[in-house]
């Protein structure tokens, strides 16, 4: 799979991208190549000459939910809809055009599409194009990077992350706690006590209050 | 038929436990799930399909005096029986190693009728022992009630290594997945000249080499890269449940799962509670045969020990043929061959 960002600040069609992302020769990386293409970048004249490149287009609208469904304050996407309109897909070029849409809309969207990808083979030997407004592009490309690929982390936050030595002291704290059974054993049974009673008390509180709220007859 | 089995964690004969001879399923297989059977067109509940699922039926070592038709059957390790019986009842050929295929034939047999027992005057020794099963793990005794056998975790003997790799093979695999994941190798100092590495040294390398590996985060990609992490770096098998559980985690969050694939592992933490601080591989093969004269007093205590609990983890006759027993069935370091 390779993927386009592609900022739709430039006045170009669809099959006029395609065509000229197409003739990009890319680098071979251990992940998906994602490049972006913000408005320096101009058609080749050359290039709109020759013959199209077949591709499927979509705006990112088809992909909400019909009745809209809104959850705070964005409108979500629907997995669903993903897998309906990508199953049928017969082109290798695939275009979503993000359009004027709210930036949390745009990245549910992306995050429901990485998920798809996750399970679904589809669109694993295509090449994917995203139009997006031209102020999101770095934002977008970063987001869509870290969602279809697993990135690596620098040694130093490995280093300072001290989770090698949190599992060492961990499990030796572990071990002790096997091999004295007779010690740890009566505060475990002390512990299941106060957890028995405490729930069975807020479960009395619980009827109770349930009973105040009764009508009386 | 099979025999006890006894595994020792250090070349001195002290602290033994039980290893992989005899158990039993404390419930229904896979819960009742079925799987498609790869060589005929039928259902069975021990199948490819249904192994994570086999994991959560729960195991536990049968006792030797007891005897239970359904549920127990002999571990792979080791099977004593006349011919014809195993020409009629072969193993399950579809099903691989670790694919549950001894419990898929113990209990097979046994509902032909075929019984299968522990001959509790034998006793084997396990040389080695894998890291996944050096846990605390349940036995039936014979008064039908649980206990444990389990590592002694605070022992501060030097022990047997844990991995059946020497220290350079096991960099030169590390070295190998590096290469397949991590795309600036430079950045990272695999040493493959060295001969000792501690288990804290050798955590803190796979735990970089991991956190720097790049790769597409589809399933195909993250079984490929689960595979790999247990044969070049796990070195061991990751069990069913893992594996999924890992899947999962890559699909909800794959940067915290790929934060968390070598902290998290209840694998690695099994590994680490046996061998804390030594090294986890081997230098020769000799590391895993015992002294000849040294281990004479660990077998007598460990006789002493193993008889005072007798029927418990462990059965036998009398004393005398519990110190007989460990004695004949050590591995003892003059029984390997030596250059001469």
């Amino acid at each position: 799979m390779k993927i386009y960002i592609v900022s739709n600040g430039l006045n170009y069609t669809s099959d006029q991208f395609v065509k000229q992302l197409a003739s990009i020769k890319l680098q071979v990386t251990k992940a998906t190549p994602v490049v972006v293409v913000d408005e320096r970048h101009t058609v080749d004249r050359a290039l709109v000459e020759q013959a199209d490149v077949p591709n499927s287009a979509f705006h990112l609208d088809n992909y909400l939910h019909e009745k809209g469904s809104i959850y705070d304050g964005v409108m979500l996407v629907d997995a669903n809809q993903i897998t309906s309109k990508l199953s049928a897909l017969d082109s290798e070029w695939v275009v979503f055009e993000f359009g004027q849409n709210y930036q949390q809309t745009c990245i549910d969207f992306l995050h429901k599409l990485a998920r798809y990808n996750y399970m679904t083979p589809t669109l694993r030997n295509k090449n994917i194009v995203f139009s997006v407004p031209s102020v999101h592009l770095d934002y977008f490309a970063r987001t869509i990077s870290e969602s279809f690929n697993n990135l690596p982390v620098n040694s130093y936050s490995v280093m300072r992350s001290g989770q090698v030595g949190m599992l060492m002291i961990s499990s030796r704290i572990e071990s002790l706690f096997f091999s004295f059974p007779l010690l740890f054993k009566p505060l475990l049974r002390l512990k299941r006590y106060i957890v028995f009673i405490y729930r069975r008390l807020k479960k009395a509180d619980s009827s109770t209050k349930y009973n105040k709220d009764q009508p009386l007859s | 038929m099979t025999l006890q089995s006894m595994f020792f964690d250090n070349r001195m004969s002290i602290h033994p436990r039980r290893y992989s001879d005899y158990q039993m399923a404390l419930g229904e297989i896979a819960m009742g799930l079925q799987g498609l059977s790869l060589t005929s067109k039928t259902t069975k509940s021990i199948s490819r399909q249904t192994c994570t699922e086999i994991e959560h039926t729960g195991f536990c070592y049968a006792s030797p005096m007891r005897f239970t038709k359904d549920m127990s059957y002999p571990t792979g390790s080791l099977y004593i029986c006349r011919k014809e019986i195993w020409n009629d009842y072969p193993l399950d050929e579809s099903l691989l190693w670790t694919e549950f295929e001894d419990v898929e034939f113990g209990l097979r047999v046994g509902s032909f009728g075929v019984p299968s027992r522990v001959n509790p005057f034998g006793i084997t020794q396990s040389v080695t022992s894998r890291p996944l099963f050096g846990f605390r793990s349940l036995v039936e005794m014979a008064n039908g009630k649980y206990t444990y056998t389990k590592p002694n975790y605070l022992s501060l003997m030097t022990k047997k290594p844990l991995l059946q790799v020497t220290a350079l093979v096991a960099l030169t695999k590390l070295r190998t997945f590096a290469g397949k994941y991590v795309e600036n190798q430079e950045s990272l100092n695999i040493s493959t000249g060295k001969e000792v590495v501690t288990a804290r040294q050798w955590l803190e390398l796979v735990n970089l080499v991991v956190q720097q590996s790049t790769f597409c985060n589809d399933t195909d990609s993250v079984r490929a890269f689960i595979d790999d992490f247990e044969k070049l770096i796990l070195l061991d098998q990751l069990s069913y449940t893992s594996r999924e559980k890992i899947v999962f985690h890559f699909l909800l969050d794959h940067a915290l799962a790929k934060q968390r694939l070598v902290t998290s592992s209840s694998e690695i933490r099994k590994m680490l509670y046996q061998r804390p601080y030594q090294s986890w591989f081997y230098k020769s093969l000799g590391d895993y045969f015992h002294h000849n004269w040294l281990s004479l007093p660990g077998i007598g205590i460990s006789a002493i020990k193993a008889y005072n609990r007798n029927g418990k983890v462990f059965y036998f006759e009398s004393l005398w043929a519990t110190v007989k027993a460990i004695y004949n069935s050590t591995p003892f370091s003059s029984y390997t061959e030596r250059l001469k």
